[in-house]
């Protein structure tokens, strides 16, 4: 992998997550996490054969979807935390985050013996993902958390394990944490089925 | 035929079939029920991985299952766990039976018990973790109370049990390479933090255990019950597999004093917040901390004594928790107020279910004569020579609990008008002695169920010496 492709990788990594983090529209955060996914694939199939490499991007965009389906009925006016402060907060956290992964990944690196990127895209997402944990309450937030979190420590994990069925398990994982996203935040916990 | 397929993968697909007939809530119960009772008995009947005569034909009962190059084993030394897991589950179907939970908890049930014991079979064991979420993940349907609101506890419940994961995850990777060359200091000390932090998470270890409580306020009793008691267990199989399995994690001096400042801090915590909740159902959550608590600590016992004092501890833990949230399960048909106040005047009210609830909490506490006595004077005794400060944390933590079912007690026993609540049906009277008396026979006659339990963990043979 070229620097300038390892470069755009992490920065889109960046990007993708702190939209994930700063926009509250559902439909931008579902984009964003679909971009994510996008930046998932492009690393593992760097080093895994591209049908492997290809469950992380259709498991990730299938939670996607799922997700999305149970959102689609929601208003387009969508409650918009637009205060300044709270803005000012989570960018700064956003890039408080990011500079801390770039501290501490030699570190890691020495525990874990990723590839460099891997490392630097899989702590980015754990990062952000345990951000996003830490400070919502709302069931589709956490869910949403809970999914950037999983797909930077599948990114970390890939590098150092290449075995299929491990990787069907985890997308398996993935999609069911989508659909149990969409049960609880969606149409289907509105008519819970006593 | 083979094991696995009976005590795996049949039970999900009856449990399949039982989701599509689930509006027939009473026979799915007693289906499950009675299914369970059956793969129960075939466990203890069957000799798993050795040829069965009937007549002159002869039938063989492998142990493996091979499925995409990994495999499910259940082998002979699996058959009391089986027991011990199907016997469970058919109680908490008959217990459904008769009150009012969502249809779909009892296929989901079922399913998961084949999912968990999928977890317990799985070779190489590393995949456990993975098949524990996927029922962490399957649990969440039938957590949901459609009565509340907002359930933070179930949310923090997935986010602890999906954080526990990764670690797991990292941590077998580390060790695994310990197989292939000799593992350094700093290896086992980076591995050991993975392992210990990923089962911090998932058995709720001090301070992460806030979802316990929350979430065995919020769910319904007959689930937050079934997941309590199957989910810790697993869990505690799988860390007696990991140190069954790697001589050198045994041998680690950290590990053992570990789980019993843990264990010991769990019980202490647990018993003094129990003491001060306001809300029966979080007693009941500290109550299963407890247990936990109580079962780490057993483990930092190493050797044989750790291990008898732990497998003596599970039946009665279960028996307490099966207790409580039948007890509870009879309170929450006529009412969903779980505040401690609602409990004015039950003993006169409701006697069974008052005792129910107050003998659970005495039994956890280790009261004399009850189910938990011997294994608490036990570890008491056993644990005071290894740290004496550990032992006053499980005095001062035990104390506190049976302090919490004393205030329940004089709570229960002030004067009340409340005439509205229906009189206990027979069949309640009759499960809630039957629980009592068996958990005053475990007390009383603990060598007599010792020679079964002892059965349990035959298979973790470096761990028993």
């Amino acid at each position: 992998m070229t620097p300038l492709v390892t470069i755009i990788l992490i920065t889109t990594a960046c990007l993708a997550t702190l939209m994930l983090f700063l926009v509250e529209s559902w439909r931008w955060n579902i984009a964003g996490l679909a971009i994510q996914y996008l930046v998932v694939f492009l690393l593992v199939s760097q080093i895994w054969p591209l049908g492997l490499a290809t469950i992380k991007l259709v498991a990730g965009w299938m939670a996607c979807a799922v997700l999305a389906i149970s959102r689609k009925d929601m208003s387009l006016k969508e409650p918009v935390y637009s205060e300044r402060s709270v803005q000012t907060f989570r960018i700064l956290l956003g890039v408080l985050i990011i500079l801390v992964v770039f501290l501490i990944a030699p570190t890691i690196n020495t525990w874990i013996p990723a590839p460099q990127p891997f490392l630097m895209v899989g702590l980015i997402l754990t990062g952000m993902g345990l951000m996003q944990l830490g400070i919502s309450q709302q069931p589709f937030k956490i869910i949403l958390g809970l999914l950037i979190l999983l797909s930077g420590f599948e990114t970390i994990y890939s590098s150092l394990e290449g075995s299929a069925l491990l990787a069907g398990i985890l997308a398996v994982i993935t999609l069911a944490l989508g659909i149990v996203g969409s049960y609880l935040t969606g149409t289907f916990s509105e008519k819970v089925e006593y | 035929m083979n094991a696995p397929i009976i005590w795996i993968f049949i039970p999900i697909l009856i449990s399949a079939v039982l989701f599509i007939f689930r509006k027939r809530e009473r026979l799915c119960a007693f289906l499950a029920g009675f299914i369970s009772l059956f793969l129960a008995t075939l466990a203890l009947v069957l000799p798993i991985g050795e040829p069965i005569k009937l007549g002159t034909t002869q039938i063989n009962l492998p142990s493996e299952f091979p499925i995409l190059g990994r495999k499910f084993i259940l082998g002979p030394g699996d058959g009391p766990i089986l027991f011990l897991l199907y016997v469970i589950g058919a109680y908490w179907f008959f217990s459904s039976a008769f009150f009012k939970v969502r249809r779909i908890v009892v296929p989901i049930e079922l399913g998961l018990i084949g999912l968990l014991v999928a977890a317990l079979a799985v070779e190489p064991f590393l995949y456990t973790a993975l098949i524990i979420e996927i029922a962490v993940i399957a649990m969440i349907p039938i957590l949901i109370n459609p009565e509340q609101i907002e359930q933070k506890g179930l949310l923090r419940y997935l986010i602890f049990q999906t954080l526990g994961m990764p670690f797991i995850l990292l941590a077998g990777w580390f060790l695994a390479s310990g197989e292939i060359t000799p593992i350094g200091e700093t290896q086992l000390i980076q591995s050991s933090l993975l392992l210990g932090l990923g089962f911090a998470f998932w058995l709720g270890v001090f301070p992460l255990y806030t979802w316990i409580p929350m979430m065995a306020e919020e769910a319904h009793p007959q689930v937050s019950g079934f997941v309590f008691s199957f989910l810790s267990l697993v869990t505690f199989l799988f860390l007696l597999n990991f140190l069954n399995n790697y001589a050198w994690l045994r041998d680690f001096a950290v590990i053992y004093p570990a789980f019993r400042w843990l264990g010991s801090i769990m019980i202490l915590t647990g018993g003094v917040w129990s003491l001060f909740q306001d809300n029966v159902q979080k007693i009941f959550g500290f109550m299963v901390l407890i247990t936990n608590g109580f079962l780490l600590m057993a483990l930092g016992i190493s050797g044989a004594d750790g291990m008898r004092i732990f497998t003596n501890s599970l039946l009665p833990r279960m028996l307490s928790i099966a207790l409580m949230s039948f007890s509870l399960m009879i309170l929450n048909e006529d009412n969903s107020n779980w505040s401690v106040n609602s409990l004015i005047g039950l003993i006169r009210e409701k006697p069974f279910v008052s005792a129910g609830i107050i003998v659970a909490v005495i039994s956890v506490s280790g009261f004399p004569s009850l189910a938990s006595f011997p294994e608490v004077y036990q570890l008491a005794k056993l644990i005071s020579d290894f740290s004496p400060f550990t032992s006053v944390f499980l005095f001062f933590g035990e104390l506190a609990l049976f302090g919490t079912g004393i205030r329940l007690l004089s709570i229960m026993m002030q004067p009340s008008s409340n005439e509205d609540l229906r009189k206990e049906k027979s069949l309640e009277r009759f499960v809630i002695i039957s629980l009592i008396v068996l958990l005053l026979l475990f007390g009383l006659f603990p060598s007599f169920f010792s020679n079964f339990l002892s059965n349990l963990f035959v298979k973790f043979t470096f761990l028993l010496r």
